[in-house]
């Protein structure tokens, strides 16, 4: 029983931590529906800033990962993304591998390939006894900052007005700028958005796993990159919720599986993914927007 | 289609530029990952391998002729890592030093043994870098991994006298899986399977948690005597998730856990014990070892990182030793002269080839122990029923 | 059609012309044409399907991966195989074919394979589709790495014959060309681009646009799987890890980058990507260019590598060939 509650738990917080990394990637891809695999270095790039800066004072490691990150975004957008925004899909994504690449070989030119141990918030490790069951304090920043943010962007689009010019671009961006919504403007603040939510990635998984390699923050972006997809496309709510299930269901499988079949956890858990899309080909949680006109 | 052109013409201009052979010297050619993710596991055997031809150089060459090196770049590629040893053979390499990893270091080896040049892997610890594998020229420093976690169960038993053992093992590469596969044999031999409570695996890269890992561990009552953890790459993160959730068993390890670089994450680590070629803090029970410590510091302003090091310089240091017995570079009579090499006393420790296995099962590892984060020798050790080694 | 023939025979002819520059090169050189001709194969397999019906796929290195180790089930030396795989299947472990054969198995079985996910993916449109490739990439990696009986799992194979070298890969790229060019223009091929412009109209004039795409999906893993094929027998040792996202976005790269919408473009794509990369390898390795000494810049590859990519796309969006065939100025008006 003690060991079914712990499960929950865990499965909770792993999932807890892809579905910020789908709500970054989910709220690209509504706007401008690119699929961003530079996300991953954003993370990784962040958990870099906080390593350096590990024996600073934690609010200025934590601030100065999230100016840097959000700064990368913004760079990465005006330089990378612009200029191909009306290309077709593939070509934005290949440019975001291209992106991807470029960063994660420059930190290894940089840092080194071996990965580099550092400590940051080690009080997060702490866990609340309740009864036999142990929750650890990090479990519980990740839950509250996933909601956190999501209640944030959701205020965010409802509220501000660049927001509704982000909610209008989702739906028809031609027909959004038509009505005078700056394209720049929406989507660089998108970015901006991707970055923040990057950076709160990077503090949370720097403080769990205490370590910067290069290639870290792959498949948190693969995994919010499907989630996204499964949720709902465009739908952010549905993005999340679809970032959830992906983590509860590896750490359920891991947990209930016999050691054999154990290593095959992955190739269950993206069967599932596959099952998921042919019954629900868009998505879990589909957004009106997303209805093909035919 | 004219630029494309004239960059391939300009591809074969610049790699057919001429090898700069010397008729004094001898080339000894590095095709290793100096770039890319493999990198960080070439760079302390390549560096080390460079300080043993120093070393030979002062002491008049190898046959009266100096030994040069030629490197190029794997790019942490498996077939670039072929390219690489073309182009290193393409120069007149006597002998190649390939990655320390069979899946990137055969490629190379393999063209190598196409080419009848011995091809050595500083640390490749897979018994199929041979013979069987690969072919008769190539040979692997290491020791191999079957021993290394016969080694630790065999230690864990009869000097820790622990009765009961958890195991956690990285199923991403294969040098993790073997370690604990081979762990479990032998602890099975000594002990008993019942005295195992319980076996988890986890992927070092793909699980960005081992939240579930950790809940099993926990979820044994009474506790195990030990953690045997057969972690590679990331190890430091699951070591920290471990330590962070309160469990504070000793953890057993093998060489993938050598190096201090990870530490910083788990501050004040204790009762982790790790077995390695050799101590790269200068404090090894063997002062050879330790004087390799300090020109390698001299030459490079830093130490090794990890005791792999060891391992390149023992690969140059081998094959100068058959060379100088045959008296001649001859690949056919080199190779005769090492598959004689029996407790042959090298830098990384007593080394043995047979003319069928290419890979060392009986050296003894040196068992360190992190004591709040700081590594203490405790003694060299080596398992007495060696592992079958299979391919 | 005059203008389709020209283009066949203008890329065959650089194909050849590639060829040849490896058969006159040194070693490196040829190993290099070769790892190149062999990209070729991959690349003109994705175009069948990616660049005729508009769907990115990323599930195709699973068919290579499949190909790869379909052949060396039968291609390996028995001895190999009873020593590195002995829970081989008693009929597998006692035979012992050659390349062609070997090639044709694990081509057969790849196709099997693509044929069955292809139902699922077909009925999937954009992106659910790519995503849907996506986990089965991640299924069939996790599979192969882990049925230590067919494949040693995460250790790598060893032990295959090494039959692959410039000739055979020129050879196999001439058959990938033709094959894409054949499909392309095929009655088939012709209607799928019609879907891939207007997936609803294609639907209302009768067009059975899964069914298509199908056909499509399995062709290209087929010539995918060839060159898994060619690569496992070239390098003679195979690795689960060879065939997953890094080589999935490579090929992809070079794919869109050449132009997806034309088979010139995979072509001109892959042998810009590979010559450059080429090129900055002997480069990031230093040495001396006319009396200048370059220092050594490991790493330095990627990093160019990389912007080159960026650079490229932000020129032409479209890709290089743009979506046009390289022709003889005669070019007729393509059919649509």
């Amino acid at each position: 029983m003690t060991f079914a509650i712990q499960t929950l738990i865990d499965a909770i917080s792993v999932g807890a931590l892809y579905a910020i990394s789908a709500l970054g990637i989910g709220l690209l891809f509504g706007i401008m529906r690119l699929v961003n695999f530079a996300q991953s270095e954003f993370v990784t790039v962040g958990v870099y800033t906080l390593m350096m800066l590990a024996n600073a004072w934690f609010p200025l490691a934590a601030l100065a990962a999230v100016v840097v990150v959000v700064l990368l975004a913004l760079t990465v957008e005006r330089l990378a993304f612009r200029p191909v925004r009306n290309a077709d899909p593939a070509t934005l994504l290949i440019a975001s591998f291209a992106v991807s690449y470029f960063l994660q070989n420059g930190l290894v030119l940089l840092f080194g390939a071996r990965p580099i141990g550092f400590d940051v918030l080690p009080g997060l490790g702490q866990a609340i006894q309740v009864e036999t069951v142990r929750i650890p304090l990090l479990n519980i920043v990740t839950i509250a900052a996933t909601s956190t943010l999501l209640l944030g962007v959701g205020l965010f689009l409802r509220l501000t007005r660049t927001g509704i010019e982000m909610r209008a671009a989702a739906v028809d961006f031609r027909m959004a700028r038509l009505m005078g919504v700056k394209a720049d403007r929406v989507i660089a603040v998108g970015f901006g958005l991707a970055g923040i939510m990057s950076a709160v990635v990077s503090i949370l998984y720097a403080a769990q796993t205490g370590t910067a390699s290069p290639a870290m923050g792959l498949q948190l972006a693969l995994v919010g990159f499907v989630a996204t997809v499964i949720g709902g496309m465009g739908n952010l709510p549905g993005a999340v919720l679809g970032g959830l299930a992906v983590g509860a269901i590896s750490v359920l499988l891991q947990a209930v599986l016999p050691p054999d079949l154990r290593v095959f956890r992955e190739a269950f858990v993206y069967a599932a993914v596959i099952a998921v899309l042919l019954l629900r080909p868009q998505g879990l949680f589909r957004s009106a927007a997303e209805r093909e006109r035919v | 289609m004219k630029i494309l052109m004239l960059t391939a013409l300009a591809a074969v201009a610049v790699s057919v530029l001429p090898a700069s052979a010397q008729d004094d010297a001898v080339t000894v050619g590095f095709p290793l990952a100096l770039s890319g993710f493999v990198a960080p596991y070439d760079d302390g055997p390549l560096k080390a391998a460079l300080l043993a031809i120093d070393d030979i150089n002062s002491r008049g060459g190898l046959l009266g002729e100096k030994i040069i090196s030629v490197e190029s770049d794997t790019k942490s590629d498996p077939a670039q890592g072929a390219t690489a040893a073309t182009d290193v053979l393409g120069k007149a390499a006597k002998m190649i030093m390939v990655t320390c990893d069979f899946d990137f270091g055969a490629p190379a080896a393999l063209v190598a043994e196409s080419q009848n040049v011995i091809a050595f892997s500083s640390c490749a610890a897979d018994p199929k870098f041979g013979v069987q594998g690969i072919g008769k020229n190539a040979y692997t420093m290491s020791t191999a991994s079957i021993s290394q976690g016969a080694t630790l169960a065999e230690w864990a038993h009869n000097e820790k006298g622990f009765k009961t053992v958890y195991i956690l093992k990285d199923t991403m590469v294969e040098y993790t899986k073997s370690v604990c596969d081979s762990f479990e044999a032998r602890w099975t031999e000594l002990s008993s399977a019942e005295s195992i409570v319980g076996r988890d695996t986890f992927h070092g890269v793909n699980d960005t948690s081992i939240a579930s890992q950790i809940s099993r561990i926990k979820a044994n009552s009474p506790q195990p005597d030990f953690v045997m953890f057969c972690g590679a790459v990331n190890g430091g993160s699951a070591v920290r998730q471990i330590r962070a959730a309160g469990i504070d068993l000793p953890l057993l390890s093998s060489e993938s856990m050598d190096g201090a670089y990870w530490l910083a994450a788990i501050p004040n680590l204790s009762d982790f014990y790790v077995a390695v070629y050799g101590s790269a803090f200068g404090n090894d029970p063997d002062p050879k070892v330790n004087d390799f410590v300090k020109s390698f510091s001299a030459k490079y302003g830093v130490a090794p990182v990890t005791g792999h090091a060891l391992t390149g310089y023992s690969v140059v240091e081998a094959w100068a030793k058959a060379v100088e017995r045959a008296g001649t570079f001859d690949t056919d009579a080199v190779r005769a002269e090492l598959d004689k090499f029996t407790a042959e006393p090298l830098m990384v420790g007593k080394t043995t080839f047979t003319p069928e296995l290419h890979i060392n099962v009986d050296r003894p590892m040196l068992i360190m122990k992190i004591v709040n984060g700081k590594h203490e020798p405790i003694e060299r050790f080596i398992t007495t029923k060696l592992p079958k080694v299979s391919f | 059609m005059r203008a389709h023939w020209s283009t066949l025979v203008i890329l065959s002819l650089i194909v050849l012309l590639v060829a040849a520059i490896g058969a006159l090169g040194n070693p490196v050189v040829q190993r290099v044409v070769t790892d190149m001709l062999i990209k070729l194969v991959v690349v003109l397999g994705l175009s069948i399907f990616i660049g005729n019906s508009g769907v990115l796929s990323f599930g195709h290195a699973s068919f290579a991966a499949l190909g790869a180790y379909g052949a060396a089930w039968f291609t390996m030396p028995i001895v190999a195989k009873k020593l590195f795989l002995p829970k081989l299947p008693a009929f597998v472990l006692a035979t012992q074919y050659g390349l062609t054969a070997g090639a044709t198995i694990g081509i057969v079985f790849a196709s099997t394979l693509a044929l069955i996910v292809g139902i699922a993916v077909v009925r999937l449109s954009g992106i659910a589709a790519s995503i849907a490739t996506l986990a089965w990439l991640v299924i069939i990696n996790t599979i192969l790495a882990n049925a230590d009986s067919l494949t040693k799992g995460s250790s790598s194979l060893v032990g295959l014959p090494l039959d692959v070298g410039a000739g055979t890969a020129a050879i196999c790229a001439l058959i990938a060309l033709a094959v894409a060019f054949f499909f392309k223009y095929s009655p088939i091929g012709l209607m799928l681009e019609a879907s891939r412009e207007d997936e609803a109209a294609a639907l209302a004039a009768g067009i059975a646009v899964h069914r298509l795409r199908l056909v499509a999906f399995v062709l290209s893993g087929a010539v995918v799987a060839l060159g898994g094929v060619l690569q496992g027998h070239f390098l003679g040792m195979l690795s689960v890890g060879q065939f997953y996202l890094e080589f999935t976005f490579l090929t992809l790269a070079m794919l869109v980058i050449g132009g997806m919408r034309s088979i010139s473009g995979a072509v001109m794509g892959t042998l810009l990507i590979a010559t450059v990369g080429e090129l900055l390898r002997v480069g990031a390795g230093g040495g001396t260019v006319g009396g200048i000494a370059i220092p050594p810049m490991p790493g330095m590859r990627e990093i160019a590598l990389a912007l080159i990519m960026l650079f490229v796309l932000r020129a032409r969006p479209s890709g290089l060939m743009g979506g046009h065939e390289l022709a003889l100025p005669s070019r007729l008006a393509s059919p649509k």
